[in-house]
């Protein structure tokens, strides 16, 4: 078949018939962008989350009594570290704060200047932020969104926190943390131990949990157990369990929402199916000339199946590139929700743009061949069919 | 030289335990450059007997050669290159693609022919020009008026250079003065040695200026 005479015909005929073919590329958009949104905030929060993990230290230990979690006690710091293959031990001030109006929650980390900050990733936050100077007050530097939340609520220069003996411990504001800090930093308020304390009602000798590393990872089980042998209401928690909980409910958001977009594919393709077998009898007609004139049926097919692709490939860069503006660019709105679920509405944090191409070619094969199969196979059936009767 | 040869050709129709003849025992041969008009009443298996030549149908028994091919044994893939290169097709109902031109419903039967692009279009140009209809080049099919959707047909079935040119009931929705017309086209054809079959009932294919031959048909059967 002469390439360049086919072509021409072949361009003809798709935009020749631009307003079919608009109302599939449409539909088509709409079921990708759909799916690539949803796949895009899946991909963009369990990518931060496992950045945030990576940073985390090992292990957390933490004391549990019935479903109540209870402040530790630092003795407990000396006698972990004294383990041997243990690394980095360090108690953490910190908790969630819980505000009227419209409650609303702030995660309070606490910092001092001697400790081994065990957070890699609050470090980095406080980077180039005189500590001397901070540590010497109730001060605070508050996460981008925790920023917006008290800008929105005319706190100017300082917040005054309750604390659970019924006192307003007063902070003020030092500095806000960049807009990079993202999923684990939005809601924070970083403030010095003590005050962390004050707010959150701990003693000078109580911490909220204690981290550790373990640098070799064949011991993992063995110091986990010891320390678990330590004090019966001890609760010692790994990175890996963490990631994998994590993972779990990703995977069940995620899968719940291919499991919807497999429906409403489904729905498409059927109506796709419906209409190129019994309701299009213009396209029978034309199949059935093109056959009569000289047209194999794989020169038929050939025909359909670079139509099809074009609409296919159309429908995949227009769906894809507005996901993309609506999960990166404003933040997509809704579906965000949905995933970080409405509590934390008001300080959710900002998508960090991930692109993941095996998810990517996982909707163009999903999409496409469904789609091609729906169009395809009734195009053959019409094509093997005696083209006098397709063209009646 | 014979350029069609029908021998013992039936073809019938099954529906449920009732079978309908649509042709019976038919022999017929065609020479090259010759001008056959089957005739008879409709349902008299004019339309297919022309369908079974250009191997659009297939018999149920019988022989069927087109320039010593036995059409009805080809794949479809030469079967549809040999109709594409020797038979041209002339529908009672035109049978246009509405929303291309005419010049590129003119380019249909070459297409698949492996042509490069300026072959295509030179032979696009001489076939539109000798069914005068070059003037409509761009127009899309659909807004041609009867005439000139006959014409635009014309010179799709011309375009590959067809030895063979069938028409069925090519004047069957035209006026008077475009039937005329059709049949001063057919004339030229007939000067450029192309074989022609025409399946009608229409009585002024008794006024064609050149030898025909007429074979009428009725039931299914040759019966002059």
């Amino acid at each position: 078949m002469g390439d360049s005479a086919f072509l021409h015909f072949f361009t003809t005929e798709l935009f020749g018939q631009w307003r079919r073919q608009a109302g599939v590329v449409l539909l088509s958009t709409i079921l990708i962008f759909l799916l690539a949104s949803t796949l895009f905030v899946s991909s963009s929060l369990r990518h931060s989350l496992q950045s945030a993990l990576k940073s985390e230290s090992d292990f957390t230990v933490q004391r549990i009594r019935g479903d109540h979690l209870l402040p530790v006690p630092m003795e407990w710091v000396d006698e972990i570290a004294a383990l041997h293959g243990v690394d980095r031990v360090a108690p953490r001030v910190w908790g969630r704060y819980y505000t009227e109006p419209r409650g609303h929650y702030f995660l309070i980390v606490g910092i001092d200047l001697l400790e081994d900050q065990s957070q890699r990733a609050l470090q980095k936050l406080i980077q180039g932020i005189d500590l001397r100077r901070f540590l010497q007050g109730d001060r605070m530097l508050v996460g981008p969104g925790a920023a917006r939340w008290m800008r929105e609520h005319f706190y100017r220069g300082s917040f005054s926190f309750l604390n659970p003996g019924g006192q307003f411990i007063k902070v003020t504001l030092d500095s806000i943390l960049p807009r990079q800090s993202s999923l684990v930093a939005d809601d924070m308020i970083v403030v010095p131990i003590e005050t962390a304390r004050k707010i959150l009602g701990l003693r000078e000798d109580e911490a909220t949990d204690i981290t550790f590393n373990v640098p070799n990872d064949d011991e993992w089980a063995n110091v986990q157990n010891k320390v678990l042998a330590m004090h019966y209401d001890l609760r010692a928690v790994s990175k890996r369990e963490s990631r994998a909980a994590y993972s779990r409910l990703f995977d069940f958001k995620g899968g719940f929402f291919l499991v919807l977009f497999l429906i409403v594919l489904s729905a498409f393709a059927l109506i796709l199916y419906q209409r190129y077998s019994q309701v299009y009898s213009r396209e029978k007609r034309a199949i059935g000339i093109l056959r009569a004139l000289g047209w194999s049926i794989r020169d038929v097919l050939r025909l359909k199946l670079y139509e099809t692709l074009s609409v296919v490939i159309a429908a995949f860069l227009l769906g894809t590139t507005l996901a993309y503006g609506y999960v990166f660019g404003l933040g997509a709105p809704l579906l965000r929700n949905i995933f970080l679920g409405s509590a934390e509405a008001s300080t959710v944090p900002p998508l960090v743009p991930v692109m993941d191409f095996s998810v990517l070619a996982t909707i163009f094969l999903l999409y496409g061949v469904t789609f091609l199969a729906a169009v395809i196979f009734p195009v053959w059936r019409v094509s093997v069919s005696d083209p006098k009767e397709a063209m009646l | 030289m014979k350029i069609i040869q029908i021998y013992g050709l039936n073809r019938h129709f099954d529906n449920g335990e009732e079978r309908f003849h649509a042709l019976r025992d038919i022999d017929l041969e065609v020479e090259k450059g010759e001008c056959v008009i089957l005739h008879g009443v409709s349902g008299s298996g004019k339309t297919t007997l022309l369908s079974i030549v250009a191997g659009l149908d297939q018999p149920s028994s019988g022989e069927v050669l087109v320039e010593g091919e036995a059409i009805a044994k080809l794949p479809d893939r030469h079967l549809s290159r040999f109709r594409g290169r020797h038979i041209g097709m002339i529908f009672q109902h035109y049978n246009l693609l509405e929303e291309f031109s005419v010049r590129d419903n003119v380019s249909v039967p070459l297409i698949p022919l492996g042509l490069k692009m300026d072959e295509v279009e030179r032979r696009c140009d001489a076939a539109m020009q000798l069914a005068n209809i070059s003037h409509k080049a761009r127009q899309s099919a659909g807004r041609l008026s009867g005439g000139e959707k006959q014409r635009a047909a014309i010179a799709r079935a011309l375009a590959a250079d067809p030895e063979i040119v069938l028409c069925d009931e090519p004047t069957a929705n035209l006026d008077r003065a475009n039937a005329r017309r059709f049949l001063e086209i057919l004339g030229q054809l007939h000067d450029l040695g192309k074989t022609i079959l025409i399946a009608t009932h229409d009585p002024i294919f008794e006024e064609l200026d050149f030898p025909v031959r007429v074979v009428e048909m009725e039931d299914g059967r040759i019966v002059r």
